[in-house]
């Protein structure tokens, strides 16, 4: 395995951590009263706000060394479950609406967490989470590692109901368990990042390496 | 970043010229609604501003797509230097978009949950027809801030090397899928849309597309020289009374030395949207910054939009007239910041900096200066 940091000018550390989200929600979360008509959300923004609720419990120092300066979200596939559910239920709904927006996820993310700063909402088909990292990559070198996060999820379907795997890559963040982010090699490669596979080889501790395609890779710290 | 070239498709018509004379002359272009051509019916009688020419029987992608096109048509024909760049190995591209080809998906019998996004398409579509090979290429969706998110992102790929042009192009057409949407959100004016009037009732959509061409090399008449955007959490559909965000995002591009001389408003005429800005714009500028804006005239362009504000900016400096707010006669009281409205003077001395600001749905803020360097 090449050694990233002498292969590169620029490497940054990274924390990955993952949850799934049932859906629709079956009780009042925790953060309701923070966030005024929970129960309105879209599913997509209902899992992803409740996967930081439940990453700011787990470690509470930890969480507030993640914390980000920017949010770029992956939005793969878009706002497809919420336009599927704004047409089906009569397209007469305000709040089933305004999830349609592929950004919206943003605006309860930061009502949760109070935070502000900048959000980039970022959409590329099939290839939307790998340039997610590129665009990162990019973001990080140019603001000597700035924390920043990277917020993708992932409707799965699950017996007769569905979840969303929602995952937060945390950038210029050096904890425990975390990868070394950085450019190994300069071919781009048609590779498509598959967000499932990824998180199955971050959470297997004994693959030390992950090929993000873009010449991107995530390297295990030991 | 300068720019290089430009070019629209509004409901004024072809061209960034017909969007500035539909300005200056006060027309308000938007028209009862026509739904002949639509995939569904909308739940509304709303009025639209549409494009004037809408082939019939095409796909909302292809409709975008061809929009697109002529926009960057008219950058090359603004200026011989857009071409070469248009070709160069070191381009990227941006498509700005809030909802993209969704009109073209949802109506269909046979509608599911799609695993691929709606404006990819669009921009897949537009790359393969104009013939251009980018280096980069992505799609910003940052709701009606999706132009300055885009000039956001642009800045980074330039100022990282990785390209020395970027083109983003920004489109969004109106069918019943969005106008059913507003219609739900109560959010549209029943007559005209008056912005900072005391009796603003709300919007009026738009069709938009158009292009904007960026170079590290000083090819062009005007540049972009600060850029910066920030979301909040206050609300989904509006930002908190204060405006912290937009104050935060006009604070980092403006200072003594780049105050601008000229604000073009998001404006969208809705009671919450345009106290913000008042509330903002005066009590940073005071009464000193004379304040304008064009979704009266052509409508809201969503994603869109901020390119057409940039576009409207960029024939401000080239021609030194600046439009009004036509459709509004008086300001509402309490308001401090200084508008262009009725019957204001076009000439407003020398225009050389520009802001333009966006706020969009999800606490979405924008701001940029763009500064006049010279004729092309």
């Amino acid at each position: 395995m090449k050694d990233p940091v002498s292969t590169n000018d620029f490497v940054a550390h990274a924390a990955a951590r993952h949850f799934k989200i049932e859906v629709p929600a079956l009780i009042e979360p925790v953060w309701a009263a923070t966030v005024a008509r929970w129960h309105q959300l879209d599913e997509s923004t209902y899992a992803v706000v409740e996967a930081a609720y439940r990453f700011s419990q787990l470690n509470t120092d930890e969480w507030r060394r993640v914390w980000p300066k920017t949010i770029w979200l992956a939005a793969t596939g878009g706002s497809n479950a919420a336009d599927y559910d704004f047409v089906a239920n009569g397209s007469r709904s305000p709040s089933r609406f305004v999830g349609t927006l592929p950004s919206i996820r943003s605006s309860s993310l930061a009502l949760m967490m109070n935070w502000r700063g900048p959000v980039m909402c970022l959409l590329s088909g099939e290839k939307t989470l790998e340039q997610g990292f590129e665009e990162m990559y990019w973001h990080l070198r140019a603001r000597k590692s700035e924390p920043a996060w990277l917020v993708t999820s992932t409707r799965i379907a699950k017996e007769n109901k569905f979840e969303h795997l929602v995952s937060f890559f945390c950038f210029g963040s050096d904890l425990e368990g975390g990868f070394i982010f950085s450019k190994m090699s300069e071919q781009r490669g048609e590779h498509s990042l598959n967000h499932l596979n990824l998180v199955a080889h971050c959470e297997n501790t004994k693959t030390n390496q992950i090929n993000i395609g873009l010449g991107l890779t995530l390297v295990r710290k030991t | 970043m300068y720019i290089v070239g430009y070019g629209c498709y509004t409901a004024a018509g072809k061209g960034a010229h017909a969007l500035y004379q539909g300005l200056l002359s006060g027309r308000d272009f938007c028209s009862p609604l026509d739904d002949s051509l639509w995939p569904a019916k909308p739940m509304t009688g709303a009025r639209l501003c549409f494009w004037p020419e809408t082939p019939p029987g095409r796909s909302q992608c292809d409709i975008l797509v061809q929009a697109l096109l002529e926009s960057v048509e008219e950058c090359v024909k603004k200026n011989p230097n857009a071409e070469a760049i248009l070709k160069s190995e070191s381009l990227g591209v941006i498509y700005a978009s809030t909802k993209g080809c969704i009109e073209d998906f949802v109506w269909q019998p046979d509608f599911k949950i799609r695993s691929d996004d709606t404006l990819t398409p669009v921009l897949d579509l537009f790359i393969k027809q104009s013939g251009i090979q980018p280096k980069l290429k992505i799609c910003v969706s940052n709701a009606c801030s999706s132009l300055h998110g885009s000039v956001f992102l642009a800045k980074n790929w330039i100022e990282s090397g990785r390209v020395r042009h970027v083109l983003i192009v920004a489109a969004d057409s109106i069918g019943p899928f969005v106008v059913n949407g507003f219609s739900a959100l109560k959010t549209f004016a029943e007559t005209r849309v008056t912005p900072f009037a005391k009796d603003r009732q709300g919007i009026q959509l738009g069709d938009a597309a158009g292009a904007v061409l960026l170079s590290v090399d000083p090819h062009g008449p005007a540049r972009i020289t600060a850029i910066d955007i920030e979301s909040d959490g206050f609300a989904a559909t509006r930002s908190d009374q204060e405006g912290v965000s937009l104050r935060k995002v006009v604070h980092a591009v403006t200072d003594d030395v780049s105050r601008p001389d000229l604000i073009i408003a998001h404006a969208t005429g809705t009671p919450a949207n345009d106290c913000v800005e008042d509330r903002v714009y005066g009590s940073i500028f005071g009464d000193s910054v004379p304040v304008t804006c064009i979704k009266w005239s052509i409508g809201h362009g969503l994603g869109a939009s901020g390119a057409m504000d940039l576009i409207a900016a960029l024939e401000v400096l080239e021609h030194q007239k600046v439009f009004a707010i036509e459709n509004t006669a008086a300001v509402e009281p309490g308001f401090t910041a200084r508008y262009l409205v009725k019957g204001s003077s076009k000439d407003q001395g020398a225009v050389n900096r520009i802001m333009t600001t966006t706020m969009g749905f999800g606490g979405m803020h924008g701001a940029l200066i763009v500064q006049r360097v010279g004729k092309l």
